[in-house]
Order: structure tokens, then sequence, then C-alpha cells
């Protein structure tokens, strides 16, 4: 378990020198982002690579992911999955939202300190059935930079592109 | 207040804080149960503890009852350290075996539901979702057995408090 005593905070005005009331707040920024041109290769090759620069305090993010297709035919929406993850532990939780077949609106949790192999249905491109968020983790890649890195698992038979649109809610 | 730096707060009048108050870190963790015994109409409270000064836990849970092949019955939901400022939007499979299918539903106690998930049994046989709270410097996810012989409860997932 992190706690905030563990990150050096400053935990009061009186505490931290040189600076205004406003200063040395946490400031998360959100972060939105889209990929339409990611090739991700069929199995047993990939899992496909995006990484999204967030901010380097970032605790844990919340995003959001959209994908192309609308969920069962006549449907308003467009299917995706919020999930959750953080710099504590590498195991992110997610819950689907929708599906473009069957005559259900399908849902689904995924958790991968359950267990799960995936985290999300396969919606990612614009034929049902091909890509899959299969990971997502925060990961440092510098001194002052950290991405939220997604994988993406390709069922169909030949390469794939990507189509994913994200929201990332930053919690510092 | 959304400015051209997405939506960065910098004034504590504006979030209705003390200058102190929202300058906790966020906690995360990985969440588990697996296995724990309930008595039959019994509740069992898991708490965990995240440190003071926290005042909202977001968490998705998934149950032990699979809708497809690799999707889980479970839920998203919100709890705080206001007393029943709680909700959730749950996915239950639904069927027989509930491998078919599954509802999505929205549930809330601040609006007088009673449990936070339906009765599919999403954490075990007659388990619930009860309710979710911050009680000082523990997160408490309440789970209830609402059925008369002893049950165990199946729960993983992920939560963040700030």
């Amino acid at each position: 378990m992190r706690t905030q005593a563990k990150r050096g905070m400053v935990p009061d005005h009186a505490g931290a020198t040189n600076v205004g009331v406003d200063d040395h707040h946490v400031r998360p920024s959100n972060v939105e982002a889209s990929n339409t041109t990611l090739s991700v290769a069929p199995l047993p090759f990939g899992p496909g690579q995006w990484d999204i620069a967030i901010p380097y305090d970032a605790e844990a993010v919340m995003f959001t992911l959209r994908g192309p297709l609308t969920t069962h035919p006549g449907g308003p929406g467009k299917v995706g999955v919020v999930g959750v993850c953080s710099r504590a532990f590498l195991e992110a939780s997610t819950v689907s939202f929708g599906s473009p077949t069957g005559s259900s609106n399908y849902g689904a949790v995924y958790s991968q300190a359950g267990g799960s192999l995936y985290l999300s249905d396969k919606f990612f491109t614009n034929t049902y059935g091909e890509i899959a968020l299969s990971d997502a983790r925060i990961v440092t890649t510098g001194p002052s930079t950290r991405v939220l890195r997604l994988e993406f698992t390709n069922f169909a038979a030949g390469y794939r592109t990507l189509d994913c649109r994200a929201e990332i809610g930053v919690v510092a | 207040m959304r400015t051209a730096d997405h939506g960065v707060i910098t004034d504590h009048a504006l979030m209705q804080a003390l200058p102190t108050e929202h300058h906790e870190q966020a906690v995360a963790d990985r969440f588990t149960v697996n296995g724990q015994a309930i008595a039959g109409t019994s509740a069992y409270e898991k708490r965990i503890n995240i440190g003071a000064g926290h005042k909202v836990i977001r968490a998705i849970l998934r149950g032990n009852k699979t809708i497809t092949l690799i999707g889980y019955a479970g839920l998203w939901v919100v709890g705080s350290d206001v007393s029943e400022a709680c909700s959730a939007n749950g996915m239950e499979p639904y069927g027989a075996g509930g491998y078919l299918s599954c509802y999505v539903g929205g549930y809330s106690r601040l609006h007088g539901d009673a449990y936070l998930s339906g009765n599919w049994s999403v954490f075990g046989s007659n388990i619930y979702l009860r309710d979710v709270w911050i009680d000082g410097d523990e997160a408490v996810f309440e789970f209830y057995n609402a059925g008369a012989p002893a049950s165990a409860v199946y729960a993983w997932g992920s939560f963040v408090a700030k």
C-alpha cells in the first residue's frame, strides 16, 4: 500500500518556502488522445503498444477508451471501456461496455488481479472480433516522464489497424 | 472551472476546502477477496487502510460469474466519506447458469437501493455488494450473504482513493 507519507509531500503552506498559496498544489492534467494508425500484428505476434504521455506526478489514471463500432444494431452509443490502473500495482481492472453483435447490450468486468487475460471485448477496429485491449499500465520512461501504456491484441488472421479514442483522468 | 490547461483548479475557495484539505496524494491498490466465508444473512466488511484524509474511493470489482469466455460480472462503484453517498454501475449475468448475456444496471444507496449489485450472485452464491464507504483511514467494502446457508465471497479488482 502506498501512502502519502512516502511521497515526500508538503502538507501545509507554511511548510513550503518560496511558494504562493496556489503554487505547490498537485495539478494533474487530463489527457485526450486517439490512435487510428497503429498496425497490430496478429497472434502469435504482438501485442500492439500505444504509449500516451501522462504527467509525471500521476499516481493513478482512470481511462475511458472508445471504439469505432456502434453498440448492437440501432444503438445510439459506441462501444468502449472504463478502466483504472496505478503506479502502485501493475494489474488493471476495467468495465467493458457494449457489443456490436447479438440482441443484447453486452457488458463485462475484467480484473488482472483476478486473472483476466484481456481487458475488453474485441471491438477496437471497424469489424467486431478483432482487437481487444489486453493490458494497461503506468510506465516510467525517463527521469521526468511517464506514460499510460496500452497494449492491444489482434485476434484477426492478418494485420489490423487500431481505432481507439482515449480520455484519461489523472489522479495525482 | 475548466481552463485551457484542462481544468486545473488552483483556488482553495473554489474547491470549498481548507488550505491543507486537498493536498492529499491519491492511493491505489489491487483488491482481492478470495473465498472469504460469510454466515447466512450476515455481512462481511473488507476493510483496507488507505490513510487519513481521503474523500472518495472509486473501484472496479469483478465477481466470479462468467459472462463470456473472458468477461465477468461485476461493477464500477464510487464511495465516499459521506454516509450513503454511493453508487454503482453493475454487470450481472443473465440466463441459464448466467453465461448467456448480462444486465447493465445502475444502483444508488443514496436513493434507497438496498444493494449495489443485483440478485444474480455476482460475488458468490447469494452474495451481494451492499455498500462502500470511507471510515476514517479505512475504505470499507461491505458484502452481504442474503441466503440462509453460509457462503463465500469472491471479488477482485482495483481501487483509487483521493
